[in-house]
């Protein structure tokens, strides 16, 4: 607990603990793959490791594969991507970044990671009881979720746990920006990655309480019998709930989409301050027009709050409403093309050195432009009909998240990597790591928006043998699913990279010859972060002058 | 070039955390408000039987006074220990004496569920008894938390100024509990 209320350390132990979540996401995520390529054939050791209950004759019984599901989008998110992309570069270069000796509340801080860890650790438990995890998707829609097996309730005690952890962590990086930046350090004077990190932070101040509301309605229904989202006369299985109805399952959507909308922002935002910071860095320009893109990274944040209805588009609200959240929808897209045309104008005319960290930067830009661009359709009425709950969505926003947001991440590690061990990550496996994971990643995700148009649903169990408009893509999942264990395999070799250059890289202090505020001190910062408290007197980005 | 003092530093990072925990209390109370208006208003019927016959030993009403009350005296104390009220006696009274009045407020709402509970009104037995529950349930939880964290800053041995700052925060939440209190009261009782 006190080495947690250092920053620096509380960085490397929110990374540590997200990456092995990451691990048992992506692990899940082979799993039930495996089960879509090859529906209801035996997995080998499937019932050595998971039981005779889940996994009879090593086949993935339907029970089972919905709870792989629902905790990869849970674990993936909640307990993956959001605290790597916050808990983690949060934590360890925002008080870097703004010349501070660490974070303004360093206790809560290390409180909100230990509520975090045993979040994360109950609700992964989960699987050891009788009925299993959730299995009600990561969105847990009612009447399913309430009366889904008690893997549910544990699911809702780690939201409400993980939204106490988030608001902490969101307090005190937000404080940090606000009271502890270097003398000279103005706001239009802050790197954008730390603009990202204080949206991220607000959004997750504001928007995670309107699920934990929910959480606690949802939970309520659960055990103490109450009905906030069963409506009248619902039953089961043909016999009639004992239960007061009178409810409304709508309302756990607006609640969740409430948060959950702005959530996906949290996952973005922090990556795209990174590629800002990689982009410039490793192009050796200034970002193009730096205060459109605050503004934009505002913007964006702010407007994230009134986008939610667009998933619950087609569940019979007023044409009125409707036409407000498309929209709305239409318009946040604005701010969007802002940030990735500056980022790719800062580009023009940069001296541009293909690092590794750069690579993945420059990747991301086209990946989130599928993303975002396969949004819009999905934004608007006629066409979400036809592509709601398809694959199609799946497509959309894994290309949002899994080469966004993960190649932000990456492009992370191989830039900060130096700074948190005073070593480089090895440039040649890097190289590997980039072109093995670009490939793979796409052939994974790419087909999901053909085979979403041509009709097939998400969350079906045997990958839609039933259906004959499913019939021609039956033959591609075993291809996207080689492509996912691939994708694995060159993970590998970025983790070998990761341990071995720990201890055998090559050392280097600042090898981007990068300008901001992290690299003013030695790599790794000793405590305290600088010898001497930093003063600023200019802008954050200074690669022109500099002549590089 | 001046360096800003280390306190000041701490003072204003405590203020900004203050205000933007406050900020998601709120987002986190206004979702459990908003789903109440929601359900009450796609509701045909809303029966709010916690209203009408003798809740306790005297007339509801009362008892709200009373809780309104114990919150306005809660804020007051918290002003008087940030040093902005009146001056009246020493400090340490304000110890117990909030204390009395969060543990009186919590104790008020435990007991009227308890009575309401004991006539067969449980959350299950309808959505309005469920949104009572919840609601004032809430108020109760946050009334308590903030008792805990009044009881102890008076009890803290800090330096005058720090304790000062303390009181300032403590009264921004109790205004909070305030404003929470009369919104479930005006939701559920008035409205
Ligand atoms: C231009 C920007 C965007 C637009 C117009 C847009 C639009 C949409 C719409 C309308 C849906 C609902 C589809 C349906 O269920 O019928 C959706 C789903 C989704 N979007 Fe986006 N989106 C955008 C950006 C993003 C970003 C930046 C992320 C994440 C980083 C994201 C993540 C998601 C996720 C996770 C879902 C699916 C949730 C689920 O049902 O499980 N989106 N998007
Ligand atoms: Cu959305």
């Amino acid at each position: 607990m006190t080495r947690l209320t250092d920053h620096k350390t509380l960085g490397i132990a929110y990374a540590t603990t997200a990456g092995v979540f990451m691990v048992v996401g992506f692990l899940l995520m082979l799993l039930f793959r495996w089960q879509l390529a090859w529906p209801g054939q035996p997995i080998a050791v499937a019932t050595a490791i998971f039981g005779e209950t889940n996994a009879p004759g090593g086949i993935l019984l339907p029970e089972f594969y919905y709870q792989l599901v629902a905790m990869h989008g849970s674990v993936m998110i909640f307990l993956a991507v959001v605290p790597m992309a916050v808990g983690a570069l949060g934590s360890y270069f925002v008080p870097l970044q703004i010349g501070a000796s660490g974070l303004a509340f360093p206790r809560l801080g290390a409180a909100g990671y230990l509520l975090y860890l045993a979040a994360g650790v109950l609700m992964a438990a989960s699987f050891v009881l009788p009925g299993g995890a959730a299995n009600s998707g990561w969105t847990s829609y009612p009447p399913l979720a309430i009366i889904a097996s008690s893997g549910q309730t544990v699911w809702l005690v780690g939201i409400l746990m993980l939204g106490v952890s988030s608001m902490l962590g969101a307090i005190s990086v937000l404080a940090t920006i606000v009271a502890y930046r270097a003398p000279g350090l103005t706001l239009m004077r802050l790197p954008f990655f730390v603009w990202s990190q204080a949206m991220t932070a607000l959004l997750l101040l504001l928007a995670f309480p309107a699920l934990q509301g929910a959480a606690v309605f949802q939970l309520m229904d659960r055990v103490a019998g109450t009905s906030f989202f069963l409506p009248s006369g619902l039953a089961v299985s043909n016999t009639p709930l004992a239960v007061s109805g009178g409810g409304n399952p709508l309302l756990w959507q607006h609640l969740f989409w409430f948060l959950a909308h702005p959530e996906v922002y949290v996952l973005i935002l922090p990556a795209m301050g990174v590629v800002a910071e990689v982009i410039t860095a490793h192009a050796r320009r200034a970002l193009w027009r730096y205060g459109l893109m605050v503004g934009a990274v505002v913007a964006l944040g702010a407007w994230s709050m009134v986008v939610w209805a667009h998933h619950m588009l087609l569940t019979g609200m007023s044409t009125t409403l409707s036409s407000f959240f498309q929209i709305t929808t239409m318009a946040v897209s604005v701010p969007s093309v802002i940030l990735i045309t500056s980022l790719v104008v800062t580009l023009w005319g940069g001296a541009i050195r293909y690092t590794t960290a750069m690579c993945f930067a420059l990747a991301f830009l086209p990946m989130f432009g599928l993303g975002g661009v396969t949004g819009l359709p999905l934004g608007l009425g006629p066409s979400n009909l036809i592509l709601h709950d398809t694959y199609y969505v799946i497509g959309h926003f894994h290309y949002l998240v899994a080469p966004g947001t993960m190649f932000a991440l990456f492009a992370a590690t191989y830039h900060w990597f130096p700074k948190v061990t005073g070593r480089r990550l090895d440039e040649r496996l890097g190289l590997v790591h980039f072109i093995g994971s670009f490939v793979t990643m796409n052939a994974v995700f790419l087909p999901m928006f053909l085979m979403g148009i041509m009709g097939v649903n998400r969350r079906m169990y045997d990958a839609g043998l039933q259906y004959q408009l499913a019939e021609p893509t039956l033959a591609w999942n075993p291809h996207m699913t080689w492509n996912a264990v691939a994708l694995g395999v060159f993970q590998l070799v970025f983790l070998v990279n990761i341990v071995w250059s720990a201890k055998r890289g090559t050392p280097a202090e600042n090898p981007w010859q990068a300008t901001t505020l992290e690299w003013a001190t030695t790599s790794p910062p000793p405590a305290g972060n600088f010898a001497e408290p930093p003063i600023v007197t200019g802008a954050p980005y200074r690669y022109e002058e500099e002549g590089a | 070039m001046s360096t800003i003092a280390l306190s000041d530093r701490q003072g204003r990072a405590a203020s900004a955390g203050m205000w933007l925990f406050i900020a998601s209390i709120v987002m986190f109370y206004g979702a459990l408000f908003s789903g109440y208006v929601l359900l009450r208003a796609g509701s045909p019927v809303w029966e709010t039987p916690w209203r009408t016959g003798p809740a306790a030993e005297w007339p509801i009403a009362v008892d709200h006074w009373f809780r309104t009350m114990w919150l306005g005296f809660a804020v007051m104390q918290s002003r008087r220990l940030a040093g902005e009220g009146v001056a009246i006696a020493g400090l340490p009274r304000f110890s117990w004496l909030v204390g009395l009045a969060g543990t009186a407020f919590v104790w008020r709402c435990v007991y009227i569920a308890g009575w309401l509970a004991s006539q067969g009104l449980v959350p299950a037995m309808s959505v309005p008894l469920a949104c009572w529950y919840v609601l004032t349930g809430t108020v109760a939880l946050l009334v308590a938390g903030g008792t805990i964290a009044a009881v102890w800053v008076a009890l803290e041995r800090v330096p005058a100024a720090q304790r000062a700052r303390r009181g300032a925060m403590l009264q921004r939440y109790w205004l909070l509990m305030l404003v929470l209190w009369l919104t479930t009261v005006g939701g559920l009782y008035l409205v």
